[in-house]
């Protein structure tokens, strides 16, 4: 028997030590960590979603069905509205003097940092048949009532949080198609309907593909929503399906894994569709501005005036003032019933919030795994960016697309993958059911935004730069500590930023993989709104979305971070807007 | 342009400071987070004890409080709905962590007991325990009854009768919780179904009445607290009373004809870890001390000698169904699709 096996050893050991060399480098070491955190749970997803049912699981084909067509069609329904909103708004930014008002770009923001959840508690505190604020108004409207409470005010609710997505990409992209083709035909004599459809609209569709790709993608991932919303219309999607199968008994894994695998590949199949869509058309413009002679404002008469101002406050009424409004209404309220009157108002519940206790518990514990969320997702973000510029291999190549992935997938698929691995039987290191299982979901989910914030960094630093350092006989260490830590630290500070705003902010994994005893914000304003008192929970989401909404500017703007790493010409939406 | 940018130094060593500062503060953060939790566990002399619980919030936490002050051992708490702590012991199955769990449907203990997962155990006060599961298995420390709550503004005769809210009076005016929001919702309409030879003819006349189903317990409620609607139709008793303590116009009656009494069982898990002190807490709930704190949420108390207290009807005011609780648990999603297909 031994002298069968020294060969093989004798083949293996070197083998190995080979391998464990391999491993070493730091761009292979860098794959496997990446495939460790994020590719093995995507992949168990897809194992047990794809593989035949075991031990006589039942499919539940009708359920499937279900949750399958109402997620395409509220996607759908969402990218119709947002673009009904975005495009309209993206003209009058770029063609009235309305768009030149400061702050206007930060206005349209605000909607997208404030999380659905919490809009659609606004929503539905505001408008729900029985007992909403605006209930007896919009009762004296026929059907709007009914329409407002069915899948298409849902659809609405999520459009008014994902349209800035749009409306930023097309801004910009109307801003560099510039106005000379429209000037050169309006001189050949052709209409402002014709100039639009014939001239503009073909320009402007990319941006438009690639955001509304986007749109629709992220309605399919949208969960929180569809839980507060949707289960009050009984309109029950992919997400939501998947969080019941999850977490409610009975459980059901394999279904939610088959579930979590129909939405990859939705997803995927609508990224693959937009590719395609984009190899046919293209539209090379000849230049871009020209610069010489300023062409002719268009006519801003009245009229315009009047139905531009109009839109924009429209806009503004559904996507703020109404939701926003109704969450402060209520947080102010003493009791929620007796409505309005200067008697039934109070700070109380800000005091209560502030005076310590579960909710000041919650608020504190967000803030600490934000924090280390944010730090660990920039520290691994810097090794990872760091291995892509000094070992362009391969290996560092596929780090890079497979750390990426979570922008491109459903929250709500990782999320699975890491509790399927994480809480199998074999699984030696007890993370889950700890607060570090949060962690190590927030940081795998949303290292993408530290990431692309750092890579654009090093993108955009001057190859000549890095050539003269390596002239003056710098190694890569003081390159890295002399010239890239400070020229980058505020693509790296934007990032962390950022990470923290969307981990602050995030209702999927600590609705799925909170521990015991630990309440985050968002499952503290949750469980208020579903039982409890709502004027506490709705004082928790106006300081949840006062912390997430600063945060965010700050990121915006983080010195430096403007002009020196955010949008470089091609790139058509802002790494922000991106989720 | 870009070197030029590049040379001018400005202020990036701050910024660089700032952000090496704060990727350290975040790294020691996550550091921090584990050895902290394991710290306050030793802190507290008697160790620990992991507890799920369904049920009113503020009672879960009164429990845990009052608990730990009295035996020094720190509770965990995961808090939810019944369905969602059945879940969380399934999903968990591979690395049990639940010593003590508390639901808030009788059935759901009978469900987990006939999965093998209870550990049969007799608390001191066992004997005078109103309800009991088989064997020790499970065992009341509490109980909610559902009723009619009403507006008191705007019903000034309150209704005697289930069948009082299909008259004109009531019309538009009935919501009922969600059955598949609510489990109550769900016992209500399966304990009447039971007691009513299998007739949807109320519900349909409630449909013709104009009643509706919305939103969970909770909001419902708020509903008629706010006077968009009078009566919730199968309310929550202890919410009413909690609400009318608060000073809202709202009360409740528990109609002539009967109603379900739902008991709220505690268990101890086979696999808990620290038995002893599961065994500890179940006896706390069922002490002198921990039924006071139900009867002060106004719970109806799970044991015998423990009078409900001046602000709620006692146990032995309310006519109850019998309700055959497995059977119902059994056609739970069939009653579900059920009442939501003719009221929703």
């Amino acid at each position: 028997m031994s002298s069968r096996s020294t060969p093989f050893l004798a083949r293996a050991v070197p083998a190995a030590q080979t391998a464990l060399r391999r491993m070493l480098r730091p761009d292979i070491g860098a794959a496997i960590l990446v495939a460790f955190l994020l590719g093995l749970p995507i992949l168990s997803v897809l194992a047990q979603g794809l593989l035949p049912a075991g031990r006589g699981a039942s499919w539940q084909t009708a359920e499937i069905g279900r949750a399958t067509v109402n997620s395409l069609t509220l996607g759908a329904l969402v990218t119709l509205m947002s673009t009904t909103l975005a495009v309209p708004l993206a003209v009058i930014a770029e063609r009235t003097p309305l768009g030149r008002i400061p702050g206007w770009d930060i206005l349209w923001v605000i909607p997208f940092t404030a999380p659905p959840y919490l809009t659609s508690m606004g929503w539905i505190l505001a408008t729900e048949p029985a007992g909403g604020y605006l209930s007896p108004w919009l009762a004296t409207v026929p059907f709007l009532s009914r329409a407002l409470f069915s899948s298409v005010g849902l659809a609405w609710i999520i459009a008014l949080h994902l349209f800035p997505v749009m409306y930023l990409g097309l801004r910009q992209r109307i801003r560099m198609v510039g106005k000379e083709t429209t000037e050169a035909a309006r001189v050949h004599g052709l209409s402002v309907w014709k100039r639009l459809i014939r001239i503009d609209a073909p320009l402007w569709l990319p941006a438009a593909a690639v955001t509304g790709t986007i749109v629709f993608v992220k309605t399919l991932g949208e969960f929180g929503a569809p839980l507060i919303f949707g289960s009050l219309i009984h309109f029950p999607v992919l997400t939501t399906q998947i969080y019941e199968d999850v977490t409610s008994w009975p459980v059901n894994f394999p279904l939610a894994a088959r579930l979590a695998s129909i939405l990859f590949a939705a997803g995927l199949a609508v990224w693959w569709l937009r590719e395609r869509y984009a190899l046919r058309h293209q539209y090379a413009l000849v230049s871009g501005r020209s610069g010489c002679g300023r062409p002719r404002r268009s006519p801003w008469g009245l009229a315009t005036a009047i139905v531009a101002g109009l839109f924009v406050l429209f806009v503004l009424t559904n996507a703020l003032v109404l939701p926003l409004g109704s969450i402060l209404w209520t947080s102010l309220l003493r009791v929620p019933g007796r409505g309005w009157g200067w008697a039934n108002l109070t700070l109380r519940h800000y005091g209560e919030l502030l005076a310590g206790g579960r909710a000041m518990h919650a608020l504190v514990t967000t803030f600490e795994l934000a924090l280390a969320s944010a730090g660990i997702a920039t520290g691994l973000a810097w090794v990872l960016a760091c291995i892509a510029r000094f070992y362009p291999t391969p290996w560092s190549r596929w780090t890079d697309y497979l750390a990426l992935v979570p922008n491109t997938v459903p929250d709500i698929l990782p999320v699975i993958g890491l509790i399927l691995l994480w809480n199998a039987p074999w699984m030696p290191f007890p993370l889950y059911d700890t607060k570090g299982m949060l962690v190590l979901s927030f940081v795998v989910l949303f290292l993408p935004f530290a990431l692309s914030y750092l890579s654009q960094g090093f993108r955009s630093l001057s190859p000549t730069l890095w050539e003269a350092a390596r002239v003056h006989g710098l190694g890569r260490r003081w390159l890295l500590g002399r010239l890239f830590l400070p020229l980058l630290a505020p693509a790296a500070l934007a990032g962390a930023v950022t990470v923290f705003a969307v981990s602050f902010r995030d209702l999927v994994v600590p609705m799925l993989i909170s521990p015991p005893n630990v309440q985050l914000v968002s499952t503290y304003i949750y469980g208020q709104f579903n039982q409890g008192s709502l004027p506490r929970g709705m004082a928790m989401a106006c300081a949840d979305i006062l912390v997430v909404t600063a945060s965010y500017a700050a990121a915006q703007r983080a010195p430096g971070h403007r002009r020196e790493t955010a949008r470089p010409a091609g790139d058509v939406v802002p790494p922000v807007a991106r989720r | 342009m870009k070197t030029k940018n590049v040379l001018r130094r400005g202020r990036s060593p701050w910024i660089a400071t700032l952000a090496a500062g704060f990727v350290l503060m975040g790294i020691l953060a996550g550091c921090a987070t584990q050895p902290s939790a394991a710290r306050k566990v030793n802190k507290a002399a008697g160790g620990q004890v992991v507890v799920y619980t369904a049920g009113p919030k503020n009672l879960a936490d009164q429990l845990a409080r009052s608990f730990q002050r009295q035996t020094g051992v720190r509770v965990l708490m995961f808090q939810s709905t019944t369905g969602k702590v059945l879940g969380r012991l399934e999903a968990e199955s591979a690395h049990p962590r639940a010593d003590v769990v508390i639901l808030a449907d009788w059935s759901a203990g009978d469900y987990l007991m006939k999965q093998g997962l209870t550990y049969p155990y007799r608390p001191h006060q066992d004997g005078n325990a109103i309800w009991r599961g088989p064997g020790g298995n499970y065992v009341a420390y509490s109980a909610s009854a559902l009723g009619i709550t009403y507006n008191t503004l705007l019903v000034k005769r309150p209704p005697a009768a289930w069948s009082s809210l299909t008259h004109a009076r009531f019309r538009d005016k009935v919501l009922m919780p969600d059955p598949a929001l609510s489990g109550s919702a769900v016992d209500f309409v399966g304990g009447y179904l039971q007691n009513h030879g299998d007739s949807l003819a109320f519900f349909r006349d409630l449909k013709a009445n104009g009643a509706a189903v919305q939103g969970p317990n909770a909001e419902a409620l708020d509903q008629v607290v706010t006077g968009a609607k009078s009566v919730v139709l199968a309310g929550v008793d202890y919410m009413a009373y909690a609400a009318r303590a608060k000073g809202e116009p709202v009360n409740i009656v528990y109609p002539s004809s009967g109603t379900v009494v739902n008991p709220r069982p505690v268990l101890i898990l086979k696999s808990a870890p620290d038995l002893a002190n599961a065994e500890k807490f179940e006896n706390f709930l069922l002490s002198r001390a921990g039924q006071q704190i139900v009867v002060k949420d106004y719970l109806l108390p799970g044991v015998k000698g423990i009078p409900a207290g001046p602000h709620r009807a006692p146990l032995a005011k309310i006519r109850q169904w019998s309700v055959d609780w497995s059977r119902l648990a059994r056609q739970k999603a069939r009653l579900v699709e059920q009442i939501d297909s003719l009221l929703g």
